[in-house]
């Protein structure tokens, strides 16, 4: 017991030291001011959860003429503009040759992409301030359709997750890829400080 | 003694055990901030004007970001990329960038000059930078792949400006309103009726100036000459001519805790939407809607109320009749 004692009392009487000295140093400093502004900020982020880790969304070889089961991109998205943001999703190019992969491409079995892919948002999790409310499930094309609507535009601030459901409707005549090949289609998602 | 010592013990184990902030941003994937957001330049004369991004790569991969100029529109409320120098207003042959490409470290950030060399003194140019992460996405040998590219689109406006810092007079910052409906409720002969709950009022604006701006809107409901809500919309971009619409409700979000009404039980309520166009920090003359009158109560309960008093009335009636006619047939 006693030197349990000698050992903890010092401890504490240096503990107690040190925290007096750095309240009084910062009490008593006027120098090392550090300034700096903040602008308006915005980031978007492939998050680690989801079905399309780094942005890939593999549908495999999906039945054709029939609606796949919704893939998950999850999206992580920093802001500390309280008026507010918006993602919109496009087909990148619509006019995309989306054959791809080591073989040699057949022109003939490329397809235009548009109407193929369709994205449902969600109320962002995270933040401060307005989760936002989702537009409905939405065809995509090359013109841009926010995930949120008009006026459900997230306005939360902060460190915040998002999930973007994708699926997709191969038309029933699609062609067969040839070895080696495989279809991707380039989409991407905007954020957009409002 | 036993016991501090014990407790301390506790104390800083505790303390070392708790789960640090984790970093939702802290991923190998493609990760790009851009700060600033949006870029608003006042173009006072013809000399270049120079500012500064910070582009930061937050995933803990290097990553690659390609800057690219664009020209938008705005369609549906939307911001509709297009290619550089499709449309009049277009800033692109005016902005120069001090790179394209950034290779960036994890984590890393660096900064990235943008000049304009003003194109007009007189009209607003506008124009749009997209930042984009580069995605290794795997090839797949078979089958169907959608691969997601992250942006970050950063709107450029270049506005003719007074060495003041006023908007020159040759911008003109103007605006009119068109109908304030309300959606939730049912209209007879110019006033509304409606259940209690939240009320959802949706206001037209038509941007009748020379350029682009940001509309500012407040929605106001009052109930017998006390506001009792007040709600400020997200701005709704618009080019000159175009009309946005923009609908806001009387539920409060109260930060991922749920929804809460204001609207009363019963209530006489007016309802008003003024708004403002914003651009380079000064606002056009505030323009206001007609207020439409909304008359909240549980009509519903009130109907079925009703109805119980019209029958109980024709039960007492029907039983209040025949007694007179039996005594008149006695008679």
């Amino acid at each position: 017991m006693h030197r349990v004692r000698l050992f903890v009392t010092p401890v504490l009487a240096l503990v107690v030291g040190i925290v007096a000295a750095s309240a009084a140093s910062a009490a008593s400093s006027s120098a090392g001011i550090a300034k700096f502004s903040v602008p308006v900020s915005v980031s978007l982020a492939q998050g680690s959860g989801g079905a399309c880790a780094g942005g890939t969304c593999d549908f495999g070889s999906p039945a054709l003429g029939v609606e796949t089961a919704p893939l998950v991109d999850d999206l992580t998205i920093t802001s500390n503009d309280a008026n507010g943001f918006q993602i919109n999703g496009y087909l990148t190019d619509v006019t995309q040759d989306v054959e791809t992969g080591s073989c040699t491409v057949v022109p003939a079995h490329n397809i235009t992409p548009v109407g193929l892919v369709t994205m449902t948002g969600a109320a962002t999790t995270g933040g401060t301030g307005g989760a936002g409310t989702a537009a409905a499930k939405q065809t995509m094309t090359g013109t841009a359709q926010g995930v949120f609507t008009t006026a459900g535009v997230p306005l939360a601030t902060g460190t915040m997750d998002e999930q973007v459901s994708l699926t997709l409707l191969p038309v029933a005549g699609t062609p067969a890829n040839s070895v080696g090949c495989s279809y991707s289609i380039d989409f991407a998602l905007v954020v957009v400080a409002i | 003694m036993r016991g501090t010592v014990f407790g301390l013990g506790v104390a800083i184990a505790t303390t070392l055990m708790l789960p640090r902030g984790v970093d939702a941003a802290d991923s190998p994937y493609a990760a790009v901030e851009v700060a600033p957001a949006r870029v608003e330049l006042a173009v006072v004369d013809g000399r270049p004007i120079t500012r500064q991004f910070t582009v930061a790569n937050l995933s803990t991969s290097p990553e690659t970001v390609t800057i690219e100029q664009a020209d938008f529109t705005v369609v549906n409320d939307a911001y509709q990329i297009l290619p550089s120098k499709a449309t009049l207003w277009s800033i692109s042959t005016g902005l120069t960038l001090s790179a394209t490409t950034l290779s960036l470290k994890p984590k890393g950030q660096v900064r990235v000059d943008l000049t304009y060399t003003p194109l007009s003194q007189s009209t607003v140019r506008a124009g749009a930078l997209l930042f984009t992460p580069t995605v290794n996405a795997a090839e797949p040998q078979s089958g169907m792949t959608l691969v997601v590219k992250p942006q970050v689109m950063v709107p450029v406006l270049a506005v003719p400006s007074g060495s003041d810092g006023k908007l020159d007079s040759r911008v003109q910052l103007s605006g009119r309103t068109g109908p304030l409906e309300l959606l939730s409720a049912l209209a007879i002969g110019g006033i509304s009726f409606q259940e209690p709950g939240t009320i959802d009022a949706r206001s037209t604006w038509i941007n009748t100036g020379n350029a682009i701006g940001r509309w500012d809107i407040w929605t106001t409901w009052t109930n017998l000459g006390r506001d009792y809500a007040q709600v400020e919309s997200p701005p709704a971009v618009s080019l000159p001519g175009q009309t946005v619409s923009v609908t806001s409700d009387t539920a409060l979000d109260i930060n991922h805790h749920g929804r809460v009404e204001l609207t009363p039980t019963f209530g006489i309520i007016t309802v008003h939407a003024a708004g403002q166009l914003i651009l380079l920090g000064q606002a056009s003359n505030q323009v206001s809607t007609r207020d439409q009158l909304v008359i909240v109560a549980p009509w519903r309960v009130l109907g079925i109320l009703l109805v119980v008093l019209a029958f109980a009335w024709w039960v007492i009636r029907r039983r209040t009749t025949p007694r007179i006619d039996r005594s008149a047939q006695l008679r």
